[in-house]
């Protein structure tokens, strides 16, 4: 194992104290016995793992942000009972900024001495937050990062939920050519960062599949009118069209790709059962994702429940990550007694963990990139629908394994193995 | 893909635009009140045609309860909240009406969630339909015709009936109105009502289109501001062809260059600023006023 005195990995400064690591040293030398009351630490002799949760609780992800507090509060209501020590959970509006994001992770860690940081719903923001994360020291959890946070922006605290736009493309594109003989496809991408990303991931794939790819069209972030791209993809005739976009954007060109009578089939790439209530009618839509309430699995249902109970509602994906990723550090927190971060992600790294829903659950030392399984929906017409949750079938089930992109050189983890 | 769909996609917004802009337009014009609370009551009017219409089943009759029923919340605004600021600084009504469509706008997760809420239109513009080579939304068509009925509506109800010359007269002098034995106040809350009732009639015509959301209000009012202020604080017709202005480069913008859509948008504002503050349509020194 790499002593701590080689070359730090970005974003780990050398040569400065910051507070936690001073924290520590006095609590060793036993000179907070009395004044725990004031300096309480994380680490060892501590019974409390302290959990912030930086996410969107305004704005057009506020759904998003909610779900993901709700679904801490399902982990510690579901996980609390089971471990040796106490779970406190914070929740900040992350008003999906980078600047408010980095400000927040900072305050978090300086004065709530937070054990994990997590950030949800925005890219940029997991990555400013994980530059903080970085630089403290402190176990990150991100979940709706871009590339770069398992890239070149990789952390060696920082683990990654969500699935890479290569994995999107892996998970349900080639199963859609040999599966559904689907000849050509075209695509519809916000027009942002991930968007490109996107497309820059899906358009090489056709060379190893018998389908063509007829174009990309980009609709700008945040637009709310897609007929203008959805005339676009009309004309250049593919059976079907991929939509990478999230939330109500999803929504809105679904229901308006319903409303022009077009002939492609709509496929969501990356979906959450948020997003499938919302749209007016799922016959003829396929979706693909992580994950979907009704997969069965180890834990799966008692997550289900929990959550439902907090919510009234079915989770979505965005909840699940946080769940899954929250419960494997807390438990591995409790498995080794100590909440020492460093310690923690030496064993987290390259683990393998429940993903509550059955098949492969990783957290890949490569890059942090939680490795999982994907699955393919197709959507139920109203009148088949059991519950206003009942909106899709799972068609198929794709090992994580097999799809999961590779390991990109920018990336230079491992750090702890 | 057709240059007439792109150009009946941007005819169909700027319809949509002119409906909250000409309520935003009469009540500036009318007030001099700039109603940062309108885009909130364009969400709140979308929400409750989604109510109204998984209520009774029928989303044709939103289009008559939703605007009646914000237009009595836009009354009770004006009345008990707008009308003691009178007289003061226009700072004061602006942080108010800001101050109101944040309330608003935060009560609607409260009361219908966060998720995105779409309805059915009418069963006969549910369907596309063919326009020569191309095959098009009927219900756009719909609200296009709409869109054109209710300026055609205004523009007789300001230009032909008392009222309207009543509001048309305010609009230059409601000093000189209350000199003539009209009471102008009373005048000024029912404008207000009607304005919000618009909106709230823009908000029931967006639902099947771009669903109901919670930042619909806040996403929509900075674009009616926008149209208000090319076409003419004050003049309909200015909002009409502000409308049209902004609904076609928005459009074309998102067509030809989508990532400088936005762009377009703020530079049209600037060079009307810059050229021609009271708009197309505006009267000059429309802000003394």
């Amino acid at each position: 194992m790499p002593t701590r005195s080689r070359a730090l990995k970005k974003g780990v400064t050398s040569g400065t104290v910051n507070r936690r690591q001073y924290l520590k040293a006095v609590s060793a030398a036993g000179l907070t016995g009395g004044l725990a009351g004031c300096f309480e630490s994380s680490g060892e002799g501590s019974n409390t793992i302290r959990i912030g949760q930086i996410t969107p609780l305004s704005g057009p992800f506020v759904q998003a942000g909610e779900n993901v507090t709700a679904a801490g509060e399902a982990m510690k209501a579901n996980l609390e009972s089971e471990i040796s020590y106490d779970i406190e959970l914070s929740s900040v509006d992350s008003q999906t900024d980078p600047a408010t994001g980095q400000q927040e992770a900072e305050k978090m860690i300086q004065e709530e001495d937070m054990d994990i940081i997590t950030s949800t719903g925005s890219g940029s923001v997991g990555l400013s937050v994980s530059k903080v994360c970085a630089d403290n020291e402190v176990l990150n959890l991100c979940a709706g990062g871009q590339d770069p946070i398992t890239t070149d922006e990789c952390q060696a605290f920082t683990f990654n939920m969500t699935g890479r736009v290569d994995t999107m493309g892996n998970g349900s594109i080639p199963w859609m050519a040999e599966n559904e003989g689907i000849e050509s496809f075209a695509f519809l991408s916000s027009d942002y960062g991930w968007g490109h990303d996107a497309w820059a991931a899906y358009e090489p794939m056709f060379d190893n599949l018998d389908a063509e790819v007829e174009g990309n069209v980009f609709a700008p972030f945040g637009a709310t009118d897609f007929s203008n791209q959805i005339q676009q993809l009309d004309d250049m005739n593919p059976e079907v069209v991929g939509i990478t976009a999230w939330g109500t954007d999803i929504i809105q060109a679904v229901n308006q790709m319903d409303e022009f009578g077009v002939d492609f089939t709509p496929l969501i790439m990356w979906t959450s059962i948020s997003v499938m209530k919302g749209i007016e009618d799922m016959d003829g839509v396929w979706a693909s994702g992580e994950y979907y309430w009704d997969i069965e699995g180890d834990g799966n249902q008692e997550f289900v429940d929990e959550f439902e109970g907090i919510t009234g509602s079915k989770p979505p994906v965005e909840s699940y990550n946080e769940y899954v990723g929250l419960r494997a550090m807390v438990q591995k927190m409790d498995e080794l007694g100590t909440t020492d971060s460093t310690e923690v992600a030496t064993e987290l790294e390259g683990s393998s963990i429940n993903p509550l829903k059955g098949g492969t659950g990783e957290l890949r030392e490569c890059d942090h990139q939680y490795i999982e399984d994907w699955f393919i929906l197709e959507g139920k017409a109203t009148s088949k629908q059991e519950s206003e949750d009942d909106v899709a079938d799972v068609a198929a089930r794709r090992d994580g394994a097999e799809i999961a992109g590779e390991c990109r050189s920018e990336c230079d983890l491992p750090y702890f193995q | 893909m057709s240059i007439l769909s792109v150009i009946l996609n941007g005819i169909t917004y700027s319809m949509l635009l002119f409906l909250i802009a000409a309520g935003l337009t009469l009540i500036f014009g009318l007030m001099g009140v700039v109603n940062f609370a309108h885009g909130a009551l364009y969400a709140l009017g979308a929400y409750l045609a989604v109510s109204v219409t998984n209520a009774t089943g029928s989303f044709a009759l939103a289009f008559f309860i939703a605007p009646l029923v914000i237009g009595i919340i836009g009354i009770v605004m004006e009345y008990f909240l707008i009308r003691p600021l009178y007289g003061t600084n226009a700072i004061y009504t602006i942080l108010l009406t800001f101050g109101l469509a944040i309330v608003i706008e935060e009560s609607i997760p409260t009361i219908w969630g966060t998720q995105a809420m779409s309805v059915s239109p009418m069963e006969f513009v549910s369907n596309p339909i063919e326009i020569g080579s191309i095959t098009y939304s009927s219900y756009r068509l719909f609200l296009i015709g709409v869109g054109l009925l209710v300026a055609v509506g205004l523009w007789m109800f300001i230009t032909q009936t008392r009222v309207g010359i009543i509001i048309r007269a305010g609009t230059v002098d409601d000093e000189m109105v209350n000199a003539m034995g009209i009471n102008s106040r009373k005048v000024f809350t029912g404008v207000f009502g009607f304005g919000a009732a618009l909106a709230a009639f823009g908000g029931v015509a967006a639902v099947p289109i771009y669903s109901a959301y919670p930042a619909m209000g806040i996403e929509i009012i900075l674009t009616a501001f926008i149209v208000v202020v090319v076409g003419g604080l004050g003049s309909l017709k200015g909002s009409f062809a502000g409308a049209l202005v902004v609904g076609l480069i928005t459009t074309l913008g998102s067509f030809y260059a989508s990532q400088y859509a936005d762009m377009l948008l703020f530079g049209l504002l600037i060079l009307v600023i810059l050229v021609r503050p009271e708009g197309l349509y505006g009267q000059p020194g429309v802000f003394e006023h």
